[in-house]
């Protein structure tokens, strides 16, 4: 089932006198449960074509169907209540809110929600970070601040998870990690995308997107994905 | 140098305009401070020198060669004294004493009105106090104008700091990071400065409008205000030399932790509160910016009360402009109505018994007495201002209101009865004080005088009644007029300058609240735009900033109230005692000015939100403040 759809997505920036063409006629379709790696060299339109995939930037045209609702057309409040519900995104930054604890920052979004949070638990068990609940993210090291992100990303059973170069910030064992749990939800059922310009990571995701010049130049179905 | 100024500038907008605007406003507030000061100081001795003349003092002597001393400015002949001016004002009673050595003095008579304008009277001690007002008044004016700064300039530095390690980065020595910053302070020091001067002119170029002040420049506190504004900026500015290292201990020690006693169902009051705990820079300068808003607002609107308390009690100016006294015959009254119909605009006449009598009024005078005025009239009244209340044949002060019962008061062996009405007739209004007590009575044995009241327009009225004193059986008559217009204008001037020095005092703080308002939220745009990104509605947000307004009030509401007592204490208290005033308090206005300063940050948070929700979630979670 085809969970997202994106049509002719065109998006420009200026810089001075300069048009930069960051998303050119773009066209994408993903499923339900797979798991993607975005790639390409940097300036290359990855961040900004993820960042309207998950709402948090407009294109100049073009269509966003997740679910079958059109996020281009969503303004204001209806957007936040719509990306609340089926969107989760981790930034390469954490970007975690400093004054509260691990486990308050996890459990932020589902105070709004009022789902069941139950799975909190389960949760903080799976991202290794259950002796760790009560401290500040200040306290602790980047890949610890990465999974309390993706914590707060997956609290609320999202639809799609999204993530731009979460592994940036990190050293090549704590990005291992975090793929690898990423890995792990994809396996239960969780649709994820990644940025990323580090080839070895992005081996192991299912599927992989070239991007260049705003344009993707290549969409591959990676059948040997190495653990 | 100036090139990166000016890029530094370009890049930091917003807290730079904010920092200049502080400093603005600092100098605006002494500024005009000391116009007003200066131009009613003036207004003032014009005023005495139009009624009193230009001398320092006069001196009856039979010398002369007083011209041979180059310390007088100016000396006059008038009968047989001699009216000096001094150069220097100040040296009045020293240069007299010089010279009455050297020649004989028989009278000395100082122009003390003058004198005392220039706070060096040895006689009147009333305008020595307004002056002592004054200096409390601007040190006020001085700690606000430095908290002003400091506390605005405590948010810059967060970005200061930054900065400077930048420059660190690209190689800059100490020293040329110095040179910077000195260089970039007076800098903006400069400009803010004189737009502050010229804005000041201007305003009070408007304010002096409405009224007859001039445009004085005294020299001398300008410059001390120059100089005091340029000390405090470069003092305030070089603090992220000093405070540098100790920022960067601290950040290693602190512990992020909050500890939370109660338990928030709400997230959103959570986070408010958790906002409000960690009491970060901008938050911190938003409550002291409240504190010094809510402590010089009250205390000045205290600072006008008194004055206009002092006014009401003790210039009593006539309602009339003529006072015309007569013997109690039919002829008189007939002429003396005839008169006031001919040439008064509204008069009333008074068949009036004066008495000297014994009054026993507790806490007031314990046992004194009063010049009563017995008047023949329906409406019986009693004093006005002090409250007196008349009981069996005793005349106390009262503490409670009026009585509306029938009072029975014996004077010379009659009773007189009387029922207590809170009007006073028209003429009497200025008699009532301290000493003098008015009654109106029907049935009394003599009413010796008659006493016309009257307000008039007519020309050459004092020849008039010139004439007819001289034909008639009029024993006197009072020219209230003139007088009255002077301190009429006077009191006018006076109400207006402090008036105005609280509406400055209270736009300038309320624009200080403002602008740190501004900073507090403008440094927190990642925070709202994380928040956003996870799922934070509008709603959520205002409710937010509700609580936050609330909580901020409430500590700055809390902080300034050990002040607050302070000020009551040994001011406020202090002064009513001195100057016999009761009930005046400062917790009144102070609690108007929290009010105002609630609804204030509650509007402008509301303002900078909704400037904030048109921001792209993107551009929030991208700045790199948190
Ligand atoms: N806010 C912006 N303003 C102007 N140009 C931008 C902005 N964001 C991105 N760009 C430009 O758009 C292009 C694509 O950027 P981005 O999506 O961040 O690339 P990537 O994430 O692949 O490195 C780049 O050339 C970048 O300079
Ligand atoms: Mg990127």
């Amino acid at each position: 089932m085809e969970i997202i759809k994106v049509k002719n997505l065109y998006k420009t920036y200026k810089q001075g006198s300069d048009k930069i063409i960051a998303v050119n006629n773009t066209n994408l379709k993903i499923k339900q449960g797979e798991f993607i790696a975005i790639v390409g060299p940097s300036g290359s339109g990855k961040s900004t074509l993820l960042h309207i995939l998950a709402g948090l930037d407009m294109p100049d045209s073009g269509e966003v169907y997740i679910n079958k609702t059109n996020i281009v057309n969503l303004k204001g409040d209806d957007l936040t209540l719509f990306r609340r519900k089926h969107i989760g995104f981790i930034f390469q930054f954490y970007n975690l809110l400093p004054f509260l604890t691990v486990k308050e920052n996890i459990l932020l979004p589902a105070f709004f929600t009022n789902k069941n949070y139950s799975s909190y638990n389960k949760l903080i068990n799976s991202l290794n970070l259950k002796d760790k609940e009560n401290y500040l993210p200040n306290d602790l090291s980047g890949g610890q601040q990465q999974r309390c992100a993706i914590g707060r990303a997956l609290i609320t059973n999202p639809l799609v998870l999204f993530a731009d170069e979460p592994t940036g910030n990190l050293d090549s064992h704590n990005a291992k990690k975090i793929i690898n749990l990423f890995k792990y939800y994809n396996k239960l059922g969780q649709t994820i995308i990644f940025v990323t310009h580090d080839n070895y990571l992005a081996k192991k995701a299912k599927r992989i997107i070239t991007v260049k010049d705003g344009k993707i130049v290549k969409d591959i179905k990676n059948v040997k994905t190495n653990f | 140098m100036l090139k990166l100024i000016f890029n530094n500038f370009k890049q930091n907008k917003k807290t730079t305009i904010v920092f200049l605007l502080s400093i603005v406003l600092a100098s605006m507030l002494i500024f005009i401070f000391v116009f007003l000061f200066s131009g009613v100081h003036q207004y003032l001795v014009d005023e005495v020198i139009k009624s009193k003349g230009d001398y320092h003092v006069k001196i009856k002597t039979d010398l002369k060669g007083y011209e041979n001393f180059t310390v007088i400015k100016k000396i006059k002949w008038q009968n047989e004294y001699v009216l000096i001016t001094y150069n220097d004002i100040d040296l009045t009673y020293k240069l007299t004493n010089k010279l009455c050595q050297k020649t004989k003095c028989h009278d000395i008579k100082y122009n003390d009105p003058y004198l005392s304008l220039y706070g060096i009277s040895k006689n009147n001690n009333l305008l020595k106090t307004f002056k002592n007002l004054i200096i409390v008044v601007l040190s006020l004016i001085l700690i606000a104008s430095f908290g002003i700064i400091y506390n605005i300039y405590k948010i810059v530095l967060v970005t200061k700091t930054k900065q400077l390690a930048i420059f660190q980065n690209l190689g800059m020595s100490l020293k040329d990071r110095r040179h910077f910053l000195l260089l970039e302070t007076l800098f903006f020091s400069v400009i803010g400065l004189t737009i502050g001067f010229i804005l000041s002119i201007l305003i009070y170029l408007v304010i002096s409008n409405f009224n007859s002040l001039k445009f004085i420049i005294n020299m001398k506190f300008l410059f001390y205000a120059f100089i005091f504004i340029l000390i405090l900026v470069f003092l305030i500015c070089l603090l992220p030399f000093f405070k540098a290292k100790k920022i960067n201990e601290k950040r290693l020690h602190s512990n992020h932790y909050i500890k939370r006693k109660k338990k928030f169902k709400n997230v959103v009051s959570l986070i408010a509160y958790l906002n409000y705990k960690r009491s970060k820079k901008q938050y911190l300068a938003l409550i002291i910016s409240l504190i010094i808003f809510l402590v010089l607002s009250s205390s000045f609107h205290v600072f006008v009360i008194y004055t206009e308390n002092i006014i009401d009690k003790y210039i009593k100016i006539p309602t009339y402009d003529f006072e015309i006294n007569a013997l109690n015959t039919k002829e008189n009254f007939d002429l003396l109505k005839k008169f006031a119909k001919q040439n008064s605009t509204k008069y009333a006449i008074y068949e009036v018994s004066n008495k000297k009598i014994n009054i026993d009024i507790e806490d007031f005078f314990v046992k004194g007495s009063a010049n009563l005025y017995i008047i023949k009239g329906n409406n019986f009244f009693i004093n006005k201002r002090e409250e007196v209340v008349f009981k069996d044949d005793k005349i106390y002060l009262a503490k409670q209101k009026y009585s509306k019962d029938n009072i029975v008061l014996t004077i010379d062996n009659q009773k007189l009865k009387l029922k207590a009405q809170n009007k006073v007739p028209f003429g009497f209004e200025n008699i009532l004080n301290k000493n003098n007590l008015v009654i109106g009575v029907n049935d009394y044995p003599e009413f010796s005088n008659l006493t016309l009241f009257m307000k008039s327009n007519t020309k050459n009225l004092v020849k008039k009644l010139d004439n007819l004193l001289k034909d008639n059986n009029i024993l006197y008559y009072v020219d209230a007029s003139k007088g009255k217009k002077i301190i009429n204008n006077i009191i006018m001037v006076i109400k207006f300058f402090v008036f105005m020095v609280l509406v400055l005092v209270f736009l300038i703080s309320i624009s200080i609240t403002i602008s740190s308002s501004y900073l507090s939220i403008m440094y927190r745009q990642k925070e709202f735009g994380l928040l956003k990104s996870i799922g934070f509605l509008n709603k959520n947000f205002k409710d937010m900033l509700v609580i936050e307004s609330l909580y901020i009030t409430f500590k700055a509401f809390i902080c300034s109230l050990p002040i607050i007592l302070f000020i009551n204490m040994f001011f406020v208290e202090t002064i009513n005692e001195i100057i016999d005033l009761k009930g005046i308090s400062i917790f009144k206005p102070f609690l108007l000015y929290t009010l105002i300063s609630l609804l204030t940050v509650r509007i402008i948070m509301n303002i900078l939100l909704g400037s904030i929700k048109n921001t792209k979630t993107l551009t929030l979670v991208n700045c790199d403040n948190i």
